[in-house]
């Protein structure tokens, strides 16, 4: 009986192994084939619109070793926007949350201004808001903050609506006040949609940011882009683009793994 | 026993009403507000900053009027229907491909998520290259942002059409094609709408940005016209007029959604 089991667990194991090898072929091979018609479409094609990718992974190497480092200046840049801005816009989309999730008069005051700025295109607001504030770093913090609130707060509203709901009664049968009942039982409960919520924020906010450095057009990885495009330097160009894309997946893989364990300690 | 009854629903009734109407008149007392303070912020600042509220309104009729707000709607609307158009249609084919057959889905996955993570309005200035200055571009900027989430979603969507559904067609010899267009399409058409409703959105963001840095039309043009020149008071125009456009596309998703798939409310935002 045993020894049935372990070659069918065994034929099982294998099937699987094999399945993970052919994977990791597969994805290997289509990276590899991407690679080569990106370098032949580079070779052949005007180097004024387009650059193969050797040209590009040396001019990035070369853009790292730089001694004035303006790739690198023009990543620490941008990241000293989004982060201030970022962190400011995840505590005040929880308490924006919080209060409509939890008061009534609250999210009737609040919940029109937030369905109206969620449909807002963010990037429509940036020329305004250039006149306002003038083209500093102030101007992109406060960008960053105006694209990356809303999806905070709307999540931490509907997740505190949702946990409030399960929660309430039970913790108020054993004497809890409110304080007690926000702090212990809802807000650990909510982290989840918070989570989700700072999730698309970040995504948001990388781009809102990139926009506004376009139309500044003298800092960060977006000015870095806009000068290079504009003077044909297309294996520059691609560098920044690289940088964001890391970026981008490395924020998103982040926070996917953040949002599956915390999942994962509630289930259990 | 009945008249008590029915007095406690008439009671009832009555406090349900009140409720509701204290809440839409503290909403209507909030956004006045806002309309208020920019009126009288307006008239207190100079013009070069804020116009006061009625000068917007008076744009917007004027605007309105002289046809150069229905030209400029009519050509971003083209343009972001465009997109979305080809966006519904490529991402809803690559995510039934990517659902159905596991290699596939090896092949064109890691793209996809790579793409969807990263801010795509950084490659602006290469697509302007390369397709010009008008409408090429635009269209190419709102499909890069509008496509992910309707192919991640209906991934999803074919993913989850149960063996139940699946079963009964291939041991009646269902062919992959009669498959796919009875037994999925039906089943993934609300993913498909809730994929579609987060690229409304993403859309726009993609419409603006294109309308900001290629050639300047539209009603993204239009904006940095009139921000450049420091006429703030046209210059809400066609921000109110996005806003709107946003929020009625959003709305009209979701009634095709209701009316598409009114058996099925699943919906799957996928990195909502």
């Amino acid at each position: 009986m045993t020894a049935i089991d372990d070659i069918a667990l065994q034929a099982e194991r294998a099937r699987i192994r094999r399945t993970k090898i052919d994977r990791v072929l597969i994805v290997v091979c289509t990276f590899i084939g991407f690679l080569a018609v990106w370098e032949i479409a580079g070779r052949l094609s005007n180097p004024l619109f387009f650059a193969p990718v050797s040209d590009v992974v040396r001019e990035f190497w070369l853009s790292l070793l730089d001694p004035r480092g303006r790739l690198l200046n023009g990543l620490v840049e941008t990241l000293s926007v989004l982060v201030p801005g970022f962190v400011i816009a995840s505590v005040l989309g929880v308490a924006l949350g919080v209060l409509m999730g939890r008061s009534n008069l609250g999210f009737q005051i609040l919940d029109p201004y937030v369905t109206i700025f969620y449909n807002t295109p963010r990037v429509a607001l940036i020329p305004l808001l250039l006149l306002w504030i003038g083209v500093g770093d102030p101007l992109k913090i406060v960008i960053v903050i105006l694209a990356a609130i809303f999806p905070v707060s709307v999540n931490t509203m509907v997740g505190i609506r949702d946990v409030s709901a399960q929660f309430t009664e039970p913790a108020r049968s054993m004497n809890a006040t409110e304080s007690q009942l926000l702090r212990k039982v809802i807000l650990p409960a909510t982290f989840p949609y918070v989570v989700a919520g700072i999730k698309l924020g970040l995504g948001r906010a990388l781009t809102t940011v990139i926009v506004a450095e376009f139309f500044v057009s003298v800092s960060g990885l977006g000015g870095i882009l806009q000068a290079t495009s504009s003077s044909y330097q297309m294996a520059k160009m691609f560098a920044p683009v690289i940088i964001l894309a890391a970026m981008g997946v490395a924020i998103d893989g982040l926070l996917t793994y953040l949002e599956r364990s915390v999942l994962r300690r509630y289930r259990s | 026993m009945t008249t008590s009854l029915a007095h406690a629903a008439a009671r009832e009734a009555a406090a349900r009403r009140y409720v509701k109407r204290r809440n839409l008149a503290i909403r209507t007392g909030s956004i006045a507000l806002l309309f208020l303070a920019w009126e009288i912020g307006g008239m207190f600042t100079p013009r070069i900053f804020l116009a006061p509220f009625h000068d917007t309104v008076l744009a917007f009729w004027k605007l309105t009027k002289d046809g150069t707000l229905l030209t400029a709607t009519a050509n971003s609307l083209s343009v972001l229907l465009a997109g979305l158009a080809i966006s519904v249609v490529f991402g809803a084919l690559l995510g039934l491909l990517m659902g159905r057959y596991l290699r596939f889905n090896w092949m064109i996955g890691p793209y996809v998520n790579g793409l969807y993570a990263t801010p795509t309005v950084a490659l602006l200035p290469v697509l302007s290259l390369w397709l010009g200055l008008y409408a090429g571009p635009k269209i190419a900027i709102v499909v890069l942002l509008a496509i992910f989430p309707i192919i991640k979603n209906t991934y999803a969507g074919v993913i989850t059409v149960g063996q139940e559904l699946l079963e009964p067609a291939v041991s009646m010899r269902a062919s992959e094609f009669q498959i796919a267009r009875l037994v999925i399409a039906p089943a993934i058409i609300p993913f498909v709408m809730a994929g579609l409703r987060l690229s409304v959105g993403r859309g726009i963001v993609g419409l603006v940005v294109g309308e900001f840095f290629t050639a300047q039309t539209g009603l993204g043009g239009l904006l940095v016209r009139y921000a450049s020149s420091f006429r703030t008071a046209e210059m809400f125009v066609p921000i109110i007029v996005l806003v709107a456009a946003g929020y009625g596309l959003t709305s009209l998703v979701v009634l095709l959604q209701q009316r598409l798939a009114p058996w099925k409310e699943t919906e799957r935002d996928q990195g909502l």
